[in-house]
């Protein structure tokens, strides 16, 4: 059984139209914040969701800043702490003067047990800043974000996840422009797209 | 829609140490697949489904290809032939239109193993496997034929194989059932997944050439030979 192309460690993402500078424009328009995303960002998922701090988002809120993205489970034991330190490990090396346009962005698909107040837990025990948003959300909106992002995943009838190890690397308008996969495999493919982004 | 009865689904990669079967509640199937023309009743009343419309993200350049224009089939043979050239996203948006939803793998594997109708002897697979591979044999029609053209099953449910491939709700479901969390697992095991798993029958290719299919796809992919049905809760329809 041959999947190679599923397991592909390093993707990379070009879309053309999110590097697209006169798709920055903003048109002084009624209902302007959907019409001005470029087509394949993510932000046009209408979604709403819930983050640590139990606030109501939607994904364009996150627009504006570039987002290294990942999908969680809190009770994960082993792959998503990883996850985790790897995403932390990028967090570093952002230069501090970039530092405001950088954040971090951890979804759950565990769409029972990660509440709001779980989140908020996670995010004290892992010790994360005000740079890093964690999001609970529906079954069927986690999965819209997860198909987007081209993560499998699957309930176990424990309730736990086996799941694909992705880092996606959003821009300001909420296009992919960077995917890894796997685990500690470096972030000097990762830092390139990022000062790409905020250079 | 039909009355698909409870049961269980048998996955087709299974792990090396226990055989996982997962149970399947009862739910209503709709008997065939949605056709181009009703695909253009739920396109007339959701403008933002059509060719010209929508995003990228959700449907690629193929999406209704086959069509004449935004809201024009352009052939007439083709109105109860099942829509192709349709993404996951666009198949559960007339989904939610419908008050349905797309089944999931489990509820569509388990309808799709359902005997040819009137075949009693489940072990008899003879028949419905015959149809499978001449299948996988022919070329892809110019003109896909109607619903209902291929073969009945034993739920009363068309076609499930033998016209089109059909997206299921969670399409990106992990093809490893091995547990990638305890630490036990080297890198090696997580990702080549292949290696840790083994096919219920080794000849049974044409499952295989689904699964394998099916892994491959991307939520806005639009294939001329894949298209989708619903299902609905049980409960849910019951007042």
């Amino acid at each position: 059984m041959k999947l190679n192309h599923i397991f592909l460690f390093i993707i990379v993402f070009a879309f053309s139209a999110c590097g697209d500078p006169a798709g920055t424009t903003q048109r002084e328009k009624p209902a302007a914040a959907d019409t001005i995303l470029p087509e394949n960002s993510i932000y046009q998922l209408a979604s709403t969701w819930t983050d640590h701090r139990s606030q109501k988002k939607a994904l364009k809120q996150f627009a504006g800043n570039v987002q290294v993205l990942a999908m969680v489970f809190t009770h994960c034991a082993y792959a998503c702490p990883r996850i985790v330190a790897d995403i932390k490990a990028i967090e570093e090396q952002v230069p501090a003067d970039k530092r405001d346009k950088v954040q971090f962005l951890l979804i759950s698909f565990d769409t029972e047990r990660d509440t709001a107040q779980r989140l908020g837990q996670f995010y004290k025990e892992m010790g994360l800043n005000g740079n890093w948003t964690l999001l609970h959300g529906g079954e069927e909106d986690v999965r819209d974000v997860a198909v987007l992002l081209n993560m499998q995943y699957e309930k176990q009838s424990d309730g736990n996840f086996n799941h694909s190890n992705i880092i996606t690397i959003l821009d300001q308008k909420g296009c992919i422009q960077f995917q890894q996969e796997g685990l500690e495999v470096g972030s000097s493919e990762a830092m390139k797209a990022i000062h790409h982004l905020i250079d | 829609m039909v009355i698909v009865p409870a049961g269980a689904y048998t996955p087709f990669y299974q792990p090396k140490d226990k055989k996982t079967v997962i149970p399947v509640s009862s739910f209503y199937m709709d008997p065939y697949a949605v056709t181009n023309e009703e695909y253009l009743r739920f396109v007339m009343a959701n403008p933002s489904w059509r060719r010209s419309k929508a995003p990228r993200l959700f449907a690629d350049t193929n999406y209704l290809a086959h069509w004449k224009g935004d809201t024009v089939l352009g052939q007439e043979q083709i109105k109860n032939s099942p829509v192709t050239n349709i993404s996951w996203f666009a198949a559960k948006a007339y989904a939610q239109w419908q008050k349905k939803r797309l089944p999931t793998m489990a509820e569509w594997e388990y309808a799709a193993n359902a005997n040819l109708q009137g075949v009693m002897d489940e072990n008899d697979r003879a028949a419905l496997t015959r149809i499978i591979l001449q299948w996988y044999e022919k070329p892809n029609p110019p003109v896909l034929p109607s619903v209902g053209t291929t073969f009945k099953n034993n739920f009363g449910v068309y076609d499930m194989h033998g016209l089109v491939w059909e997206w299921v709700y969670d399409f990106n479901n992990r093809a490893v059932s091995n547990d990638s969390r305890t630490g036990n697992n080297s890198n090696t095991d997580f990702f080549c997944s292949d290696g840790s798993l083994q096919t219920l029958s080794k000849e049974d290719y044409a499952s295989y050439m689904r699964y394998s299919f099916r892994y491959s796809l991307k939520g806005n992919y639009c294939v001329k030979n894949l298209g989708f049905r619903c299902v609905k809760n049980l409960t849910e329809t019951k007042k």
